[in-house]
């Protein structure tokens, strides 16, 4: 499904490149489940960025599908990510302006569909999590776990091919963890390529594979 | 889409309750004074759009260069002009010549002040003023035809339609016949005048000595000359026959007293907000007080959407979070840009509604009257899509660069760590921008003050003449004998005396007076008055003793009184020489110096001390002034004005308290109302600017002061340290503004002879006045982040 090939990404700090990616080469089939895991700083989060098309490698070259991301106009990749993938992050970032419902339509609002197409999907997926009852309340009135259970929603909405997780269960417990990792475990079985990034060995293994990641480098594979 | 901003617009503005407010409140003051603005000039505008033919209408100008190369332009235009024109050129349609004559004019019954003008008989075939009784194209042909206004002939006939063909006698110009009554225009026009009589009355008049020569006479500036062109000319045509008109004029040099001059076309609908003219014509509206105006409404406008600026940026760091979400759920920069404008357009909207309540509030204020002349606000659908048009102008205004700002977020970045976020606009500059509004604010104060106290002191200082006690009463010459006799039996009144005109204001003249014939003429102000005026308005004697009033006009006028101004230039170096000394007035009365009386302000504190003389004629009072002994004004008035209808019952008493009437002329509280409404608008919104910039500061130093307070700063310290910087912001928009507005103030009081210090004082208490408004400003928001618990703001996500 997507492929790696020499990504490399650094920053300069004092004049001087630090690497925070460097020569990563990853091959990821649909239908995987990928456990990203590695220590503060290692390059995690900044691998997801790209490979979600959030951020650009200095070096390197990314395919999406058989095309050519990093070759790409800023437009056809928006494009490309809004059909495709989907994010989810441990902070939930949910806007605290709108309703559960309101924040579960929003990526449908950007991708031009109609009002009555959108109210049926948001009502399937909301049926399917089993928060009906939730959707016209504030973020803020909903505990951890039921956020990210919204956030999941709102990365689903679309029907990407691949979901992206930057810590989903960082901020939760231990019980709404093994909830969401049941749940993504789900997903996977319905055909959801996933790849998070973890701290975790436990949540790691509820992947099909693991990577390592150790100073901008995998470790092993 | 649109409905989706509109909520999330909406849900922004209720939830950040105090930021809507600043944002709303600020941006509805100055929408207000804009919408103000907005009525004054679009009135200007509407002047003159209902003539038929405008577009193809002109007036004729006079560029005049004196012998000191300074040249003017003046709205007249000699009255030959137009046969010169017409029977040398083949370029003209229509022309009429304005030939202005005011004077009062009377139907046996009422007797009224008339702005009339002589006018050629193609005039209502040129204007677009039509006749509601009348034929418009024979009215004015016949000599001795009058067509009055609407309003005219109702004050006159009380039924416009009874007018046609009543004669009214006009003063010094004998009779006319009412031949048309005009229909209240459909729109304004610069033409303001209340009768129109026919330009063929003049040749007898001028005859008869009436009226001095001009219908023949190439002088500049007794007449104007409209003109509608033929189909085919152009104004270009038309100015270079005027030129070469101009050219045969100058070989012949008839014109008195000029270097040179020359004609210019100045098409029909540029007359209304031209640059100044001499000798203009009618209400044309003044340009430059209108771009003063519009400016002054754009700055306070600007002031205020920058401090939507500012606090958007303050609230980016936490909407930043919000457009990370929508970009990575999908969204387009330009869709974020969209949702950001809509919200400021949102926020203009409900300020304009806000704005124009204020609106409401201050037409019909004294304040207000300054620019709209109007009472009532009547909104018609023009207007209203010009406001709406112009809240859309400063939506985009306030709301485009954080729209800008805000939709180039990188997801990842925000997503993060907002800290690191790089806000747009520097420090400086938005400090730059609080120094602007606090120098602004303060400027207007002292400004402000320094008129108050001026208009203030002008309304209460002593000009030299009595004005406490004393009634006048507007008369005619003729009338006056028998009620100054009733008057003076009055039980309460101590003197009463007869004056052309009421000092304070002007003089009645003003004459050229030599020592003997042939010397170098001084120019000396004049008032005709009986002998009894002196008592009456304790004018002071010197020297010398009033002359006796002259009764019969046969006699010779053969002593004035001169102040004491007047003697210097008349070579005489005290009073007493002064006594007896003979002077020659216009060169051809001679008369004697009877008395030297003290020096006053006859025309009023604004101008310094004249010389002056006072001087006897039989029956030219046209006012009496009547002296009093009374603690009770209200009841002595009805009192003199039952002496007056017992001897004028049909005409109205207009007496009145000249202590009102002096403190109503000096009385500036709509122009004093209007600066303080001002300067109250720019420093609100000075001091919204300031919070917003408070909130943002103390908001991206929460860590710092956190981290501070962990490490051991109390309170105190912590608020010490925030409000240092605002306070060297503070002081240098004083050190800025206090000597410019020194300086503005010194050059304002300049025009007065009369003017009061502007001390330091005042520009202490201007300065402190300003500064308190801001420290209340900020003192809550600076001492809600100094107690803020630490462990709050050092928490990470």
């Amino acid at each position: 499904m997507l492929e790696l090939k020499h990504i490399s990404k650094w920053v300069n700090v004092g004049g001087k490149p630090t690497f925070l990616l460097k020569d990563v080469n990853l091959k990821v089939e649909a239908g995987e489940f990928l456990s990203i895991m590695g220590p503060s700083g290692s390059g995690k989060s900044t691998l997801l960025h790209i490979i979600g098309m959030l951020d650009d490698a200095n070096e390197g070259e990314y395919f999406f599908n058989g095309e050519a991301v990093h070759s790409m106009k800023e437009k056809q990749r928006s494009q490309l990510y809004k059909r495709h993938i989907g994010f989810v992050f441990q902070a939930y970032h949910l806007i605290d302006e709108l309703t559960v419902y309101e924040n579960i339509e929003t990526p449908l609002i950007y991708q031009d569909i109609k009002s009555s197409e959108r109210k049926a999907m948001v009502a399937d997926i909301l049926d399917r999590f089993q928060i009906v009852g939730k959707k016209d309340l504030f973020p803020t009135q909903l505990s951890g776990g039921q956020q990210q259970l919204v956030g999941i929603a709102r990365a689903l909405i679309a029907k990407p091919q691949l979901l992206l997780a930057d810590e989903p269960t960082g901020n939760l417990n231990s019980k709404q963890g093994e909830d969401i990792m049941d749940l993504f475990k789900q997903l996977n079985k319905d055909g959801v390529t996933i790849i998070q990034v973890t701290h975790s060995e436990k949540n790691a293994g509820y992947g099909s594979h693991i990577i390592n990641l150790l100073d901008g480098r995998i470790d092993t594979n | 889409m649109i409905s989706n901003y509109l909520k999330i617009a909406w849900r922004n503005l209720t939830r950040n309750k105090v930021f809507s407010f600043i944002n709303i409140f600020g941006l509805a003051l100055s929408m207000a004074v804009c919408l103000l603005v907005i009525i004054h000039v679009k009135d200007q505008l509407s002047y003159d759009n209902f003539h038929p033919r405008a577009n193809h209408m002109a007036r004729i100008i006079s560029q005049v260069t004196g012998r000191e190369g300074n040249s003017l332009i003046w709205a007249s235009t000699p009255l030959p002009l137009g046969d010169k024109l017409t029977s040398n050129y083949d370029l003209v349609e229509t022309i009429t010549r304005i030939y202005p004559c005011n004077g009062n004019g009377s139907n046996g019954v009422k007797d009224l002040r008339l702005r009339q003008a002589f006018v050629d008989n193609s005039f209502f075939s040129l204007f677009g003023f039509t006749l509601e009784a009348g034929n418009p194209s024979t009215a004015l042909t016949a000599p001795n035809s009058i067509v009055l206004s609407h309003r005219t002939a109702e004050k006159f006939f009380s039924q416009g339609g009874h007018a046609i063909g009543q004669t009214i006698n006009l003063a010094n110009l004998g009779d006319f016949v009412v031949t048309g009554v005009m229909k209240e225009p459909v729109g304004k026009s610069h033409l303001l005048q209340d009768a129109y009589l026919s330009m063929s009355t003049v040749p007898q008049l001028e005859k008869a000595g009436k009226l001095s020569a001009a219908l023949q006479q190439w002088d500049l500036t007794k007449g104007y000359t409209y003109v509608a062109l033929k189909p085919q000319a152009t104004n270009d045509q038309l100015n270079t026959a005027l030129e070469s008109i101009s050219a045969s004029l100058m070989k012949e040099s008839k014109l008195v007293g000029k270097e040179s001059f020359r004609f210019e076309v100045q098409p029909f609908n540029k007359i209304i907000l031209s640059e100044e003219m001499g000798f203009s014509l009618g209400d044309t509206g003044s340009r430059g007080k209108v771009w003063a105006e519009i400016t002054v409404a754009f700055v306070i406008l600007l002031s205020a959407c920058f401090n939507y600026t500012n606090l958007s940026v303050a609230r980016s760091l936490r909407r930043g979070k919000e457009v990370g979400v929508r970009k990575v759920s999908g969204a387009m920069r330009k869709q974020i840009f969209a949702q950001f404008i809509i919200e400021s357009m949102l926020t203009a909207m409900l300020a304009l509604v806000l704005g124009y309540v204020l609106l409401h509030l201050i037409t019909g204020q004294p304040f207000s009257r300054e620019l709209t002349q109007s009472d009532e606000l009547s909104l018609d659908a023009a207007t209203a899509g010009w406001f709406i048009l112009f809240a859309v102008f400063a939506g985009l205004l306030a709301g485009g660069l954080p729209a800008w700002a805000l939709s180039s977020f990188k997801p990842v970045e925000v997503l993060k760590n907002l800290s690191t976020v790089k806000l747009f606009l520097g420090n400086n500059m938005r400090k730059g921008l609080i120094v602007v509004q606090f120098t602004l604010s303060l400027i207007a104060i002292v400004f402000t003050l320094t008129f108050y106290k001026q208009f203030d002191y002008m309304a209460n200082a002593d000009p030299g003449f009595r004005k406490d006690h004393i009634i006048t009463i507007p008369v005619t010459p003729a009338s006056q004998g028998i009620l100054k006799h009733e008057l003076e039996q009055l039980n309460g009144i101590t003197g009463v005396a007869s004056i052309s005109t009421i000092p304070g204001k002007d003089a009645s003249g003003n004459t050229r007076v030599r020592t003997q014939p042939g010397a170098e003429p001084i120019s000396m102000d004049y008032y005709f008055a009986d002998a009894a005026i002196l008592p009456v308005m304790q004018l002071s004697l010197l020297a010398g003793h009033p002359y006796t009033d002259r009764t019969d006009s046969l006699q010779a006028e053969s002593a004035v009184i001169v102040n004491e101004l007047a003697l210097q230039p008349l070579q005489i170096k005290t009073p007493q020489e002064a006594i007896g000394k003979t002077i020659w007035i216009d060169d051809s009365v001679q008369v004697q110096i009877a008395g030297v009386m003290k020096n006053i302000f006859h025309r009023g504190l604004a101008n310094p001390y004249m010389p002056l003389m006072l001087r006897s004629k039989p029956q030219a009072g046209h006012y009496l002034v009547v002296s009093t002994a009374t603690s009770l004004p209200a009841t002595f008035l009805v009192n003199v004005e039952s002496v007056w209808k017992k001897q004028f019952p049909l005409y109205p008493f207009e007496g009145s308290w000249l202590q009102e009437d002096w403190i109503g002329r000096n009385n500036t509280v709509g122009m004093v109302g209007m600066l303080g409404f001002l300067t109250l608008i720019t420093i609100t919104i000075a001091a919204l600017g300031l919070l917003g910039m408070v909130i943002y500061t103390t908001e991206t130093r929460r860590k710092e002061i956190g981290i501070r307070k962990v490490m051991g700063a109390s309170v105190t310290v912590i608020m010490a340290l925030l409000s240092k910087g605002f306070l060297k912001l503070l002081l240098l928009a004083g050190c800025i503004a206090l000597p410019i507005g020194y300086i503005l103030g010194f050059f304002f009081l300049n025009i007065f002879a009369n003017r009061v210090t502007l001390g330091v004082d005042l520009l202490l208490i201007s300065f402190a006045g300003m500064l308190l408004i801001a420290i209340m400003t900020i003192i809550t928001q600076i001492y809600r982040v100094a107690t803020a618990n630490p462990v709050e703001s050092l928490r990470t996500e």
